[in-house]
């Protein structure tokens, strides 16, 4: 009987979206408002999750996005809203604020200073949430230099984010 | 994206639960059978199917940027 139970197959588990959310160890992704303007990022995050990487959202970018919907239309803004508590419930999408990210900013500022408020905040956002990779289409983001990306990759893993990198979807 | 391929990968059973016509169309191809409306409706839908459809529905109105 011990025996057969050692060897016994153990069932692959579902990942219990809840833990997840609150759990701050987690493998994470961040996206910014261009990002969820995007129509094949929602698939990346899908598949991500099969990887144990969530997806992570902040007020400001999740505020953007709603804001640039909310001028097209009701059809718009209901189709949205479904596809955002689509992603909610099946990804994982975490929603944080933009609260506690003076120090980091200030720092990013210091590294970059032709960075915009909101591209720096969001960035400041990602770094304090010690997110891996930073999703944007913004050109100002994806065409800084090598150097700045390297200062910012060595910024971030001061703050604990190994292998923090910017990425264009 | 949704295409004829990843569609044919999905149970018919998953593609006869979803309320949109383009699927429908490709479903019924599939089966060779015609269905009514409120007999999937209650069905079960596959999470990726899901996201694909909220996708589809906003890139239908056109929320996404090219």
């Amino acid at each position: 009987m011990i025996f057969l139970n050692k060897h016994r197959k153990h069932k692959s588990k579902k990942p219990n979206l809840k833990k997840i959310l609150t759990d701050n160890h987690t493998r994470k992704w961040y996206y910014d408002a261009c990002a969820l303007e995007g129509e094949k990022v929602y698939d990346e995050m899908y598949t991500n999750t099969k990887f144990k990487i969530y997806p992570l959202v902040s007020h400001l970018s999740f505020g953007e996005a709603y804001g640039n919907v909310l001028d097209k239309g009701k059809k718009q803004i209901s189709d949205f809203n479904r596809l955002i508590s689509t992603v909610k419930e099946h990804c994982g999408l975490k929603v944080v604020g933009n609260d506690g990210i003076k120090s980091i900013y200030n720092k990013i500022q210091e590294i970059n200073s032709r960075l915009s408020l909101t591209d720096s905040i969001h960035l400041a956002t990602a770094i304090k949430n010690k997110c891996e990779i930073f999703k944007t289409r913004d050109g100002d983001l994806t065409n800084l230099s090598y150097v700045c990306k390297n200062k910012f990759a060595k910024f971030a893993k001061s703050k604990g984010c190994t292998n923090f990198n910017i990425q264009k979807v | 994206m949704i295409t004829k391929k990843s569609i044919s990968k999905l149970n018919i059973n998953e593609l006869k639960g979803i309320n949109d016509s383009y699927i429908k169309r490709y479903a019924k191809k599939l089966s060779k059978t015609s269905f009514k409306a409120n007999n999937y409706r209650s069905k079960k839908i596959s999470p990726i199917l899901d996201i694909e459809i909220a996708v589809q529905n906003c890139k239908r109105v056109g929320l996404f940027k090219k």
